[in-house]
Parts: structure tokens; sequence; C-alpha cells
């Protein structure tokens, strides 16, 4: 953007530029906040929707609110936090995710390191097929998946811990196999691999090559180049990726399903157990909208708490408007 | 390069080798072994599966071609879109100030589950015009064309998630009601939950991609006089080129996999079944693991020009290095 | 990297976001300490029972309900885990069909499961992996206790698997008493006509206050599965030789494109298609219109439609919807002109004769188990033990009683007939509604699909 126009010289001059200069910033704003306000809608809707008695979201439009500003209730929100063992699903949910995210980051950084830094045979021909692997339908991992847990022998039953003050256990289940975290968090490692992979070898790959260099003439052995250099300087990647992760196993309903279901119901994870908040017909589906909202805050304190990685800032850039 | 034993990389990778061949290539071969298989993977049947796919002799359970095509519909225009989308807002949101609410706005749909994405987009389309949103818009523009004396089929509601005609029929009634091939609203109805969905993905990786490219350069880049559209061909759009790839591959294999939207909002029903869906059905409702199977592989092969494209960007990128 | 104020502090504030989550969880008063359904463990839980004296172990099971349902069903079970001490899991998922499949596939089968549709238990049986009745000692008391047409459904080649857990009766036509009482009608009764059907319609729609029907198929992927409930009450009731139709068209010596049920098929589309006898306006708006929601316009405070179509779980939805309603007064139902009864049922079968799974089968066959269900409210049970008194209300005793004692009674036929064939009807229900002309094709497509699955299911047997 053009810098601020100089305050000296002839009042015409400033205003045009000033006009110019706010005519395109002020377009950029226009755009941004159009687009906003357009993507926020269907969200805005369901927020609404949230907090509207069952009868009347079948009955009319969510803009009826505005014509009754009082009809609001938080039943909804009140039946899904009440429900037998959401806390416990809650606290499930974070048990399965963590643990997944954090494997896959590592599993995937070794191996997107070697890619994207070492010298093997085949090494392009294994990076691609790693990538293809992305397009495996999951329904049908799940069948041999499930065969392989189902016959490993359980093992112990792990120990779990209550939480003191707030309640619910953390753990349980079983050691690996079916109806294990355990086995949840090698699953969804699994899963994530390609992406990650993909994702990281390919941050990991556009750092410069002096760097590595220097470090290798300074005697330095891979694991220090991995530890001190490369991952330090792939924060972006490295929290894109952990946001993904989470995400998408925080959100995830089948493998959980598939892999967990049928059996002890302590073990839910959170997404289980509002999909069995909903009826046969699939109504009280405004418990569903109330479910979401609550289950969404934690992915979003997520994006929040690793948004400097992925936020410009102040700093970059030239004058803001 | 530094003097690294044999098998060093081979360690590096060796977790992710084998979770990926016990969790994705294992059931992958099984996969392919199955689609030569009958319906309860009993005995051999060679290429049926495979002529039942290509003849689509029943359209009424499984149309094989109307998948095939949506498919290809589903790559090109929500690739596209939503690359497009995100990539707008990782440039434009990183000149404000409000930058981070910006980026989280287009973040949130990414934190809904599916489940309750489902919802509140069947709400949005909702034929009921008192209820839907969509259709209370178009209709209420309809009405205001027709009091300005242009009528149109806008005054009507339309059924976005049912009608499978053809877009003009939106608004005017010239023109075909059906074109050959996926041109259906449903589809682009559907397709548009898609995007408001995964443009956040899209959105964050990019941003992440843009934090790599140095403040200095940019200023001076702005101080020399270069617009904007300058600095974006010359110095954003190179330097982003194989993050921009990374995304788009992803979002391409991505589609292949394209399920829970389609299967929770529609079911595949009224022409809107992706290759996806219909292995799903075929497979899991019908019980049918030989052709079940053979979709799946259609579906994996799919990923071959894919990749064909990519390792050319790769040995692009290699040379560069 | 930029720094300052904001990102410093933002890790923080996802911190004390999480603490937010926690203390709204406690606040309202999630009060036990995350057990579910589970009370004979052996781990004390707040107010149950003291620990019993045999503990039978653990029975899975798998069904679709979720919710207010899924609470009834608790209640089903608790006298049982109070007597033997027994656990139940419980997995609850609208997807049974594939979730079930996926797991037989894989080894790993619940030791119960209870899902609506029929086609599955054949598959299953004839493969192996159930255990008949008989191996729990079983068979003697369902066959007692169960109308004849419910146990012929539950076997398969000879051997009896499952017997049937909560029923519906359908070809039930729901009005609005109060709203008939006003406009000076009067619900037909079950030897009436077709044709009386048809005037009584042209009535509705001449008299120009509701529109006579609301019809709504939609239902995501299951969308069309209502059509099939008409062609059925159709095909029985009002199509001369439809019932030898009906049956022929379940063990395939009827071909879909047979004339009888062709006359079925255009006898829906003498209604649905009408101009102006739907309140959706035309067949577009009866594909985009939610079954649940077409229940609705008949009992709003202006109604919009006379008459509806649906199975006797409309009750319960209308109950749901306008909480004020009263059964009887508000809503009724009057049969399907020809008398001819339909109903559907969740069916309950084993995959193992372990003691826990045997003991939990023989208590959910019992009376006294289907019972409890009976006087939640919102099911009918099809145990012959199960006095009338117990249910809630006239209008569902009224269902109940129709649904045991009915003359001519069959069971659901897409739900009969299952896999493939069912996708085709219900995707020909669909094709048929919006584009009526293609009805030849349609039926052939669906009868296509019926021969392939007759054929493989030849193969596997």
């Amino acid at each position: 953007m053009a810098t601020q126009p100089q305050a000296s010289g002839r009042p015409l001059t400033v205003l045009v530029t000033s006009l110019k200069w706010l005519g395109s910033r002020g377009m950029l704003h226009l755009a941004l906040i159009s687009l906003m306000v357009l993507w926020s809608i269907p969200t805005i809707v369901m927020l609404i929707s949230s907090f509207r008695d069952p009868s009347d979201i079948a009955s009319s439009g969510w803009w009826n609110v505005f014509a009754h500003p009082f009809d609001f209730t938080i039943e909804n929100y009140k039946n899904v936090l009440d429900a037998r063992g959401m806390w416990q699903s809650f606290l499930n949910s974070l048990v399965i995710t963590v643990p997944s995210t954090l494997l896959t980051i590592l599993v995937a950084a070794f191996a997107a390191y070697a890619f994207a830094w070492m010298r093997f045979p085949f090494r392009n021909a294994l990076f691609l097929l790693v990538v293809a692997l992305l397009v495996v339908p999951l329904q049908m991992t799940l069948i041999p998946v499930l065969r392989l847990y189902a016959n490993l022998t359980p093992g112990a039953e792990l120990p779990s811990f209550d939480l003191p003050v707030l309640g619910g256990t953390i753990g349980g289940g079983k050691l690996f196999g079916k109806e294990s975290f355990v086995g949840l968090w090698i699953a969804h490692t699994a899963y994530g691999l390609p992406f990650a992979v993909f994702l990281l070898r390919n941050f990991f790959g556009a750092l410069p090559r002096d760097l590595f260099e220097s470090a290798h003439l300074d005697g330095a052995s891979d694991l220090t180049v991995f530890f001190r250099i490369v991952l330090p300087l792939s924060g972006p990647a490295i929290a894109a990726l952990a946001i993904f992760q989470f995400l998408w196993v925080w959100q995830d309903l089948q493998v959980a399903l598939v892999l967990l279901g049928l059996g002890d119901p302590d073990l839910h994870p959170m997404m289980l157990s509002i999909s069995t908040l909903v009826g046969q017909f699939g109504t009280d589906y405004q418990l569903l909208t109330a479910a979401s909202f609550i289950s969404m805050i934690v992915p979003l304190g997520i994006f929040f708490a690793l948004q400097r990685y992925f936020v410009q800032g102040i700093l970059t850039g030239s004058v803001k408007g | 390069m530094i003097g690294r034993r044999w098998w060093v990389p081979w360690l590096w990778l060796a977790p992710t080798l084998v979770l990926l061949g016990v969790f994705l290539v294992y059931p992958s071969v099984d996969t392919i072994r199955r689609s030569f298989l009958d319906t309860r993977s009993d005995s051999w049947v060679g290429l049926e599966n495979y002529q039942f796919i290509v003849e689509n002799p029943r359209p009424l359970v499984a149309d094989t071609h109307t998948a095939l095509m949506n498919n290809v519909l589903w790559m090109t225009m929500f690739t596209m879109f939503t690359v497009a989308i995100g990539l707008l807002i990782a440039i434009l949101a990183g000149r404000v100030r409000y930058e981070a609410v910006a980026k989280a706005t287009i973040f949130i749909p990414m934190a809904i589950s599916f489940v309750a994405l489902s919802v509140i987009w069947r709400f949005m389309y909702e034929f009921n015009s008192d209820i839907g949103t969509v259709n209370a818009v178009t209709t209420g523009v309809g009405g205001l064309l027709r009091d300005a004396g242009m009528d149109s089929n806008l005054s009507e509601p339309t059924a976005w998630l049912q009608n499978d005609g053809s877009p003009q029929t939106l608004v005017t009634d010239a023109g075909p009601d059906d074109l050959p091939g996926p041109f259906q609203i449903n589809n682009f109805a559907l397709i548009t939950v898609g995007v408001w969905n995964w443009a956040g993905f899209t959105m964050i990786i990019l941003s992440a991609g843009l934090k790599g490219i140095s403040t200095e350069v940019l200023e001076a880049a702005r101080v020399d006089g270069a617009n904007e559209w300058q600095i974006f061909r010359r110095i954003i759009a190179p330097i982003l080129t194989p993050t921009i790839v990374v995304v788009s591959t992803t979002l391409v294999i991505q589609t292949l996999k394209t399920f829970d939207l389609v299967w929770v909002m529609t079911g595949g029903r009224f022409d809107t079944d992706v290759v996806a869906t219909l292995f799903f059905r075929q497979a899991f409702v019908v019980g049918d693991f030989g052709v079940g199977a053979a979709l799946a592989v259609v579906l994996m092969l799919f990923v071959v020009p894919i990749m064909l494209l990519t390792i050319r960007r790769f040995q692009f990128q290699e040379e560069i290095r | 990297m930029s720094t300052g104020f904001r990102s410093r502090f933002l890790p923080l504030f996802a911190l004390l976001a999480l603490l937010a989550v926690a203390l709204a969880f406690a606040a309202c008063g999630d009060d036990d300490d995350g057990a579910t359904a589970t009370p004979g463990d052996g781990t004390p839980t707040d107010g149950a029972t003291a620990t019993p004296p045999t503990d039978i172990g653990a029975v899975s099971v798998l069904a679709q309900w979720g919710g207010a349902e899924l609470e009834t069903f608790e209640s089903v079970v608790a006298p049982w885990q109070a007597e033997t001490g027994g656990d139940m899991k419980f997995t609850g998922t609208r997807d049974i069909i594939s979730l079930l499949t996926l797991n037989v596939e894989g080894g790993s089968p619940p030791d119960i499961a209870i899902p609506s549709e029929i086609g599955l238990l054949q598959k299953f049986a004839r493969a192996g992996d159930l255990v008949p009745l008989s191996a729990c000692g079983l068979e003697e008391e369902v066959r007692a206790n169960f109308p004849q047409a419910f146990l012929d459904l539950g076997t398969v080649d000879g051997e009896l698997y499952g017997f049937f857990f909560k029923a519906d009766g359908k070809a039930t036509i729901w009005y609005n008493p109060g709203f008939f009482a006003d406009q000076g009608y009067e619900p037909l009764t079950a030897d009436a006509t077709f044709d009386d059907l048809l005037a009584f319609s042209q009535e509705i729609e001449d008299d120009g206050v509701v529109a006579p029907w609301s019809i709504g198929v939609e239902s995501g992927g299951a969308s069309g599965w209502p059509g099939t409930d008409w062609l059925q009450a159709i095909l029985m009731n009002n199509v001369d030789g439809g019932l030898e139709a009906n049956d022929g068209l379940i063990d395939g010596t009827v071909p879909w494109t047979d004339p009888a049920v062709k006359e079925a098929w255009e006898k829906l589309g003498e209604i649905a298609l009408e101009d102006g006898w739907t309140s959706q306006g035309s067949g577009d708006g009866i594909v985009a219109t939610n079954f649940l929601d077409a229940i609705y316009p008949l009992y709003e405070d202006s109604p919009e439609a006379a008459l509806h179509h649906q199975a006797g779980f409309a009750a319960l939805e209308i109950a749901k919807q306008f909480p004020d309603a009263v059964a009887g007064t508000d809503f009724d139902f009057f049969p399907w002109p020809g008398g001819a009864v339909i109903g559907s049922a969740d069916i309950v079968y084993a995959f193992n004769d372990d003691e826990a799974t045997c003991s939990m089968m023989k208590y959910l066959a019992s009376a006294a188990a289907q019972q409890i269900w009976v006087e939640a409210g919102g099911a009918i049970s099809p145990n012959t033990g199960v006095e009338l008194s117990a249910y809630p209300d006239a209008v569902i005793a009224n269902a109940a009683e129709r649904l045991t004692e009915a003359e001519t009674f069959r069971f659901d036929l897409d739900d009969s007939l299952g896999g493939a064939t069912q996708q085709a009807i219900w995707a020909g229900v669909l094709d048929y509604v919006t584009s009526p002309g293609d009805l030849d094709s349609i039926l052939s497509g669906i009868e296509d699909a019926a021969a392939a699955q007759r054929a493989a299911a030849e193969d596997t047997s």
C-alpha cells in the first residue's frame, strides 16, 4: 500500500491520494468483511437454533428470533451437559486426541526429515506411495484392522485415575487391541500419517540447504540437526498439522465406533456420546446444535493458542489502515 | 552429504512404514483381492465386478456412471473454490489488524462436527421458505424481481438438495431441464457446503506458508512502488506454489474420499452419489463386497494421474535444491 | 515470528477456555461420575443397589436407539441387571446395518443385535454367524407367545433365529379429530374402499380449506421409504390379487413388473401426484419434505392438511412437537381402507450362546420386559402376554390390538426384502414421484435388483 500522503503540498493532491488510499483500503475491508459475514451466516443460524425450542425450530425460520427476542431457551445446552456420561466422554476425547496428535507429529516429522534431507534408494517412489495412501477409504481399512484388534489378546486392564474435584476418570480400558485407548492412538496416528508426512516434508524441504551444510561441517549428527534446527524453524507447519490432526481425531466417529464401540460406553469419546443423544429417526437434532458448540470449544481453543503461527501480525506488511 | 550408515534413513522411516503397512497398505491389498471375489468374498469372479461398474446394469441401486461423473465435478470445482477462497483470505486477512478474528471466522466451520454441519445446512436448504434460509432469500429476491416486472423461477422455493436439474432452471424455464453430466443444482449445493467446510483448511496451511516469506522483501518491494498484484505474482506466488500444490493435492484426494458430507445430507440419493458413498452403500448396506471393493479400487486408481502431476512438481523442486 | 501481548496471553486464554468448559459441565449438575448403565460391575455408584449375588458377565448390545429411546431401553434392562448382576454395554447408531456388517466381517460382532430389517438376519443366519433361539432354550417360549406371522419372519431355513421386540403398525391414516369435527368430516372405517378414499380427498379439496394430504418422503439416505408403506397398503388392500402379489414379491415368485404391482404404484400416483391434493404442492415438494415434517401440518393452529399416512410412531412425534395435544381428542388414526394390517418391528438375535447372552435374550423376549417399554409409551409389543391395559392411551392400545389380532397381517415389505432390492425400491419411489412417466423402466429396474439379490442369496446358501 502506498505510504501515507505527505501532509505538505496542495490540499487537492492530499484529497485525491487519501481517497485513493481509502478506496483500495476500503475495498479490502469491504471484501474481507462481507466474506466474513457471508461465511458466518450458517454458524449464526446454528447458534440461534441452539437457543430455540425444538418445536419452534421446525415451524419457523431463525429470523423470527428478532421478532420474539425473549423466546429463547438454554434447555438444549442443559440437556447436553446433563446427559449422562457427557463429562466422562469429554475427558475420553481428550485422552484419545492429545496423544494421537503428538504421536502423529513425532512419527511424521522423523519420516519427513528423512524424505527431505536424506538420500536413500527408492526415496521418491516411497514418498509418492505414502502420499497416495491418502486415498484409501477408511471403512475398507476398518475390517482388517478390526479383525487384527479383535485377535490381539487384550492384556491387562489399564488403571484409571479419578480426577479430583472435577470428577470423571482418566484412562481405563484395555492395554491394547479393541477397547483400548492405545489401540486408538495407534490407529489414528496411522491414518493421519499420509497427510502429515506430505505436509511436513514440503516445509522441511523448503529450508535452506546451507543451514544443513554448515551444521554437518560442524559435526552435528542427524538428531541434533533435527531437534536444534529443523523443528524450531518449522513452527508454522507443525502448528498447522497439530490443529488439523487434533481436529480430525476430536471429531472422529467411525474409528471410535468400530474399534471402541460395542464395548464399554464409559470409554466413548464425545462425538460418539453426542450421536446417541439423537433419536432413532434423527429427532432431537436441536441437541446436536448445542452439542456442536460445546464440542467446538476445545478445537477453537487450540486454534487460538497456536494462531501466532499463521497470523501475520501487525509487524508484517506496511502501515495498516 | 555426510557419511551416513546405510540403515539410518530406514530407522527414521521405520515407525511410519510399519504403521502405514499395517493400517493402510495391507487393507488396500485386501481390498484389491476382494474386488476379484464375489459378494461375500468367497469365490473368484475375475473381472465381473469391474464389468458391473463399466456397464452400470442396475442404476436404481448403484448408478456407477453418475457417481464417477459427480466425482470429477467434485475434484475440480470443490478444489478450485476451496483453494481460491483459502488463498484469498490468507492474503487479504494478513493486511488487517483483525486478522486473527477473520481467520477464526473461516476456520470455525472446520471445527464443527460434520453431523452438526449437515443438520445446519439441511435447515439452510429447507424447502419450506418459512424455515429454510436460502429459499427465504431466493424467494425474496424472486418476489422483488417480479414486482419489478421480471418474472422468474426464483419466486418459487427450490429443493436444493433434491433438485437434480440444470442450474439455469433456478431462474428461467428456458434451456434444457437436465444437463448431461453432473451439472445439477444439488451437486453444487453440496459442493458449497464442502467449500464452506474446508476453506479454513487451505487458509491455515497457506497462511503457514506465507509466514515463511520474509517481511523485508515485501517491504522493499512496496517501497520500490510495486502494486499488490505484482507483489503477489512475483514474490508470493513462486514461494507459495509448492504449498498450493500440497493443499490442492490433498484436497483433490480428499474429495475422492468425500463421503460423510454427501452421505449425511442426501445419502447419495437424487443423483448426488459419489464413488465413496456408492462403495459404502454397496459394501455395507447391500452387502456386496465384491462390487464395493472394486469401487474402492477405482477410487484408488483415480489417484494415479494426480500422483503423476505431483511427481513432476517434486522433480522440479528437487532441481531447485 | 510475531510476539506481543496477544500471542503471549493466548495460550493462557485457551487454558481458561478449557477450565470454563469443565465448570460448565460441573455446574449443570452432571452429578454422576461418568458411569452409564452399568451398576453391576462391582464398583459402587451413588444410589445404586449393593453388589448382587451373581455376576453373570457383560453383554454387548447393538441397536438403533438413542436419546429418549435409549433411556427407555435402559429402564427395560434394569431389572435384568439387578437380578443377574449382568452388565449391558450398549451401542446405538442409526447406521446399524453398515456397522453390523462391518463388525461381522471383521470377526467381532456384538453379542446381541436389534435392527429393524430382516435382510441381514437371513444373510447372517445362512452364513452361520447367528445362533438359533433353541441354543438358548428360548424356542418353546417364543413360539408360545408370539403370533405366527412374526414367528415366520424370524425363521430362516426352518430354524427360528430371532424374536421381535418393539413393533409398530402401519397402514394407518392420521387425522385431527378437532378439525374433522369443525369441518363435519367423518373418518373412514376399515371396510371402506380406495374409491371412498379418493372421494373423501376430493371432497376435502373441493371445500378449499386445507389440502387433503400431507406427504413427505425425504429421509437422508433412506429417502423414499414412506412411499413403500403407501405401496404396500394399497397393494394389500386395494388391488385384486394384491395380497398374493405382496407375498410373491417377498419370496420372489412375482416380479415387480407384474400388473398388480404396477396398479398399486399408479394408485399411489392418483393421490400423491394429483394437483392440489398435497400441501407440499408437487412431487418435487414431496421428495423435499422430511417425513417427520410432513406430520405436523395437520396439527398446527391453522392446519394445512387433513390426512397423513404414517405408522404408529407418528403419535410420539405429534406429542413431542405439540406437547399440549391429547391422544384421541387432538390426534387419532383410522385404518387404511381395506383393513389389512402392516407391521414392522425390531428383531432381536444373538451371535453367540454365552450364559449372559442367553440370559438377556430370555429376558427381552418375556412379556415383563416388553411391558416396561409399552408402559413408557410409544411402543407396541408383539408378545401376546402383554395386556392391552398396559398401554398408556386408547389410541396406542387400539393400534396394538389391531396389530396382534389382525386377520390379514404382513410385515413391512421393504424391510422384509432388505439389501439391494430395498435400495432400489426407495430410489424408485423418488423417481416415480418426480417423473411418473418412467414407471415401467422404474419397475424393471427394481426387478433387476431383486433378481440379482435372489441370485446372490442362492449362491451363498
